[in-house]
């Protein structure tokens, strides 16, 4: 019989070996594990990728490049270039005598052919280790093209994908730096937001209707135009809060913008989120359109939960994403809907926003970071679980254990951030506990 | 490359060595593999074949670090295998290196070596896998690991009258198929690998981890007492062949065979089992015949089409060799491999092909992007694409429609019981092809015709007579 949990996995899982000290988290993957985290590559690239006017060449092996083209469902009002792939596409010969040089001779072939505004170039794992200057390259490209070429220095080894987030954070820092000393006006950034489905569409549609101008968003629909308008706004909205934290940060420290947390999962962040949105902004009339619109949208929302609501009362839910932010969210969301949450974890939580999952789950709740297949599969079986909101390499796994599963990861085409995300959230929940298909799956082994 | 801008690659035709060596992996009984690199490479090749399999796909990395990249991977690599022996309890490792291992120039024997010599009597054996990312594609990463698999078993050499069966990625359907027609031929034969079960399972009152199916090792060895290899593959190269390394180390005979796919991969398929023992059943003439008859009933719908097929080398030419049986012109003959074999392989029949419709442009590229394609797809009129949903972006943008018969298939399900072999397997993609140019007609002749040739009713005014 094989083990579940690894001697060195148990302190990152609650109820096991905490030791008092809270689930154990940021810390790199155990070898061997099986972990469903990708690299300091993937946070770097999945943060800047919906930039749809950037053009983002992959300097490397031709896999990083291939495994990304074009996954995310970031929608664009703008440019399609971001939905391309570009990579240098390194050989054996270029490992042996570098790279360096192909890259700027692929910068240059696009800056004369493409007239981009925007390149960025993501070091991959190798390039770490031949030691192509890609900082050298970048710079000299951008005396000789007069655009932007950003380096990001991501070799997938260089830490967990908490640190990719961050090195796109500071690539974002180093477009909108030059662009600091414009006239503030009235009105908000939209950070940690990647438009999956429109998402920050309809949350900019809310603030507006509210009346609060969105200056800037990042990066969700985003161009290199619209970025470095950014330092002009009065205020940050941080959404994901594990990607984009640490770049509102800096725009505090180095713009003077102050930033403040919101989720728009589920009616309670998200009614949380607008109130607190226009209260920042310390306009009472601001506040009270805001106690409007929220309590217009709540009623409006409301009979559709009560509808669904008896099909899911009681239902055991399971949860594993990226981010902590995202976790506590849906904790609160399947509560609304009187689900209780009996497995939670993420790749790359924070310790607060572990306390906080503590703080709001049931004592006999799994908490677990960085979980594998084989953590999973025991704790969803030992809690009954009867959904799984994850991403698609946990789906598979879900229906071979003969459970439902809800898609909530970057690929997916539909909201479910707003009120219009609760309405998909909850059909998509109910469509696939309910779905005949388990009926038949459960007697599997029964014929004739 | 590009053909725009010549030195990138614009929206890959391609993945990586480790993708293809771990998929080959998977056919190999109570096989679990270890990726020795950073821990992105597994995570993304899990993702990208849990959506074409929809299957869980259990891939370890050692995870490896800065300290580990400057000072070596070894640690990581030791500790690694055996949580996975933990959590899988596998008969069989694979460890397969990624571009970081490579560069770093890990000695990945000598890992292995002190990994028996700290685990003395531990039942697992453990097979290493080249596999570096900027080596080559999953094509040649799947090659490497069927020759690694092949040269680091214990060979049984006793005469076994057996047939050896290696083919490149075919999809777990079509392996149950190629399973049983040599069954049903009367012949025993060793799959190399076996991707039927483990890429396609079941659902099961109790989920197994570790997955059931695939070639044991003690099958494996056996292959070089075989009487006879059968090799799916014109293209991989006599280093990457383990037909090749099974004839030179134990004097296995080999042919080396294209897909069987069209009449003529089928009949040269079915003649070299006949002339090993095999029996042509008359289920199987009848299945022939049958295809025979579809593939007149198609034939006029079929020479409208102008394909562009693409992905990996075999299944190119073999893809192409089918299209040109039916008429269907394929202008384009694409591979994001390396592969200076394919022009060979094609180009006289993709020109006699063409030269029936006056199709004057035609092109074979190897080591391409769906960049170059795209451009040759506007270029050349393509009206149908033959190969994976990559290729859907220019599908709907140049309003292509799309046969999805290779790896991956991202945007259907069922990627995993895609039909591509045999007679059954040939009229799958035929009947597309045929079906999506009647689908065209269907949808433009009304409106064509009208607009050419209506030019109003003079003798009724304007109106007309309603």
């Amino acid at each position: 019989m094989a083990n579940n949990i690894l001697d060195e996995r148990q302190c990152s899982i609650s109820g096991v070996d905490q030791k008092g000290r809270g689930v154990a988290c940021e810390k790199e993957s155990v070898s061997g594990a099986v972990s469903q985290r990708a690299c300091v590559y993937c946070g770097a690239r999945v943060v800047l990728n919906p930039i749809t006017d950037a053009y983002h060449i992959v300097h490397g092996p031709i896999g990083c490049a291939s495994y990304t083209w074009d996954i995310r469902g970031s929608l664009t009002s703008g440019s399609e270039t971001y939905r391309n792939s570009y990579s240098t596409d390194l050989r054996e010969t270029d490992i042996v005598f570098g790279g360096a040089g192909k890259l700027t001779k692929a910068i240059d072939e696009l800056a004369e052919k493409a007239s981009p505004k925007l390149i960025f170039v993501y070091a991959t794992c190798i390039v770490g280790v031949i030691g192509d200057d890609i900082e050298a390259v970048c710079r000299s490209a951008e005396e000789r093209h007069g655009i932007r070429v950003v380096p990001v220095k991501a070799p997938g080894f260089s830490g967990t994908k908490t640190q990719g987030y961050k090195l796109a954070c500071d690539a974002i820092m180093q477009l909108m730096l030059p662009h600091s000393g414009q006239p503030k006006q009235f009105g908000v950034n939209i950070l940690g937001d990647y438009n999956l489905a429109g998402e920050m569409w309809i949350i900019k549609g809310y603030l507006e209707a509210i009346g609060i101008p969105v200056i800037s968003t990042i990066a969700g629909d985003s161009s290199y135009g619209k970025l470095i308008r950014a330092p002009g706004a009065a205020l940050n909205l941080v959404q994901c809060a594990g990607s984009s934290e640490y770049l509102a940060e800096r725009m505090d420290g180095e713009l003077g913008i102050p930033y403040i947390k919101v989720s728009f999962f589920g009616v309670e962040d998200t009614v949380a989120s607008i109130l607190r949105v226009a209260d920042a902004l310390g306009d009472p009339v601001l506040s009270a359109n805001a106690r409007d619109f929220a309590a217009k949208r709540t009623a409006e929302a409301m009979p559709f939960i009560e509808k669904y609501r008896p099909k899911l009362e009681g239902k055991r839910a399971a949860i594993f994403v990226g981010g902590g932010y995202k976790a506590i969210s849906l904790i609160r969301q399947f509560n609304e809907l009187g689900m209780k949450t009996v497995v939670v974890g993420t790749q790359t939580g924070k310790k607060d926003e572990y306390e906080t999952i503590g703080a709001l789950a049931d004592k006999d709740t799994v908490i677990l970071d960085d979980a594998n297949p084989a953590e999973l599969e025991q704790f969803m079986l030992e809690k009954h679980a009867d959904i799984l909101v994850g991403g698609v390499k946990e789906r598979p796994l879900a229906y071979k254990l003969g459970i439902p599963f809800c898609d909530h990861n970057h690929e997916r085409k539909h909201p479910l951030a707003g009120f219009e995300g609760i309405e998909n959230f909850i059909s998509e929940i109910n469509l696939s506990i309910n779905s005949p298909v388990w009926g038949y799956v459960r007697g599997c082994e029964e014929i004739g | 490359m590009s053909e725009n801008l010549v030195n990138l690659n614009v929206n890959p035709c391609k993945m990586c060595m480790p993708m293809g060596a771990a998929t080959a992996l998977y056919g190999i009984r109570g096989c679990m593999s270890i990726l020795h690199g950073s821990q992105g490479c597994a995570t993304y090749i899990r993702r990208h074949m849990a959506t074409h399999f929809n299957e869980p796909i259990d891939i370890a990395s050692s995870s490896l670090t800065e300290q580990g990249t400057v000072f070596g991977g070894e640690a990581n690599l030791l500790k690694g295998i055996s949580n996975l022996i933990k959590l899988y309890r596998p008969e069989v490792i694979g460890v397969c290196t990624t571009c970081l291992a490579e560069t770093i120039g890990e000695d990945v024997g000598a890992i292995i070596g002190k990994f028996h010599e700290q685990n003395p009597g531990l039942d697992v054996k453990i097979i290493r896998v080249a596999s570096p990312g900027y080596g080559g594609t999953q094509n040649e990463g799947f090659f490497a690991a069927l020759r690694a698999v092949a040269g680091q078993v214990e060979p049984d050499r006793e005469p076994n009258g057996k047939i050896n069966i290696v083919t490149p990625m075919v999809s777990p359907a079509d392996m149950r198929w190629l399973k049983a027609f040599l069954g049903g031929m009367g012949l025993d034969a060793i799959f190399l690998p076996d991707l039927s079960d483990n890429l396609d399972g079941v659902t099961e009152k109790t989920y197994q981890r570790l997955k059931t199916g695939g070639t044991s090792l003690g099958e494996i060895s056996k292959m070089a007492g075989a009487k006879l290899t059968v090799e799916f593959s014109e293209h991989a190269k006599p280093d990457e062949s383990p037909a090749v390394f099974l004839h030179e180390t134990y004097g296995v005979p080999f042919v080396r065979l294209p897909l069987p796919m069209g009449v003529r991969g089928m009949d040269s398929f079915v003649e070299v089992l006949r002339r090993h023992g095999g029996t042509v059943s008359h289920d199987l003439i009848k299945e022939r015949g049958r295809y025979l008859d579809a593939m007149v009933d198609g034939h006029k719908y079929c020479a409208k089409a102008r394909a562009a097929v693409f992905g990996d080398p075999d299944f190119v030419t073999a893809a192409v060799r089918l299209c040109c049986e039916n008429g269907i012109v394929p202008v384009i003959a694409a591979t994001g491999s390396v592969c200076p074999t394919l022009k060979a392989a094609v180009r006289e029949e993709m020109d006699a092909c063409a030269e029936i419709s006056f199709v004057e442009n035609t092109r074979i590229l190897e080591d391409c992007d769906f960049d170059a394609i795209e451009k040759y797809c506007a270029e050349l009129g393509v009206n149908l694409l033959i190969g994976s949903s990559d290729s859907r972006r220019i599908s709907r943008k140049l309003g292509i429609p799309l046969i999805r018969c290779a790896f991956p298939i991202h945007d259907h399900v069922g990627g995993q019981r895609v039909r591509t072999l045999g007679f059954e397997g040939s009229l799958n993609i035929l009947d597309q092809a045929a079906n999506a140019m009647l689908d065209r007609t269907e949808a433009r002749f009304r409106g064509d015709l009208y607009d050419r040739f209506y030019k109003g009713d003079a003798a009724f005014g304007e109106e007309g007579i309603g």
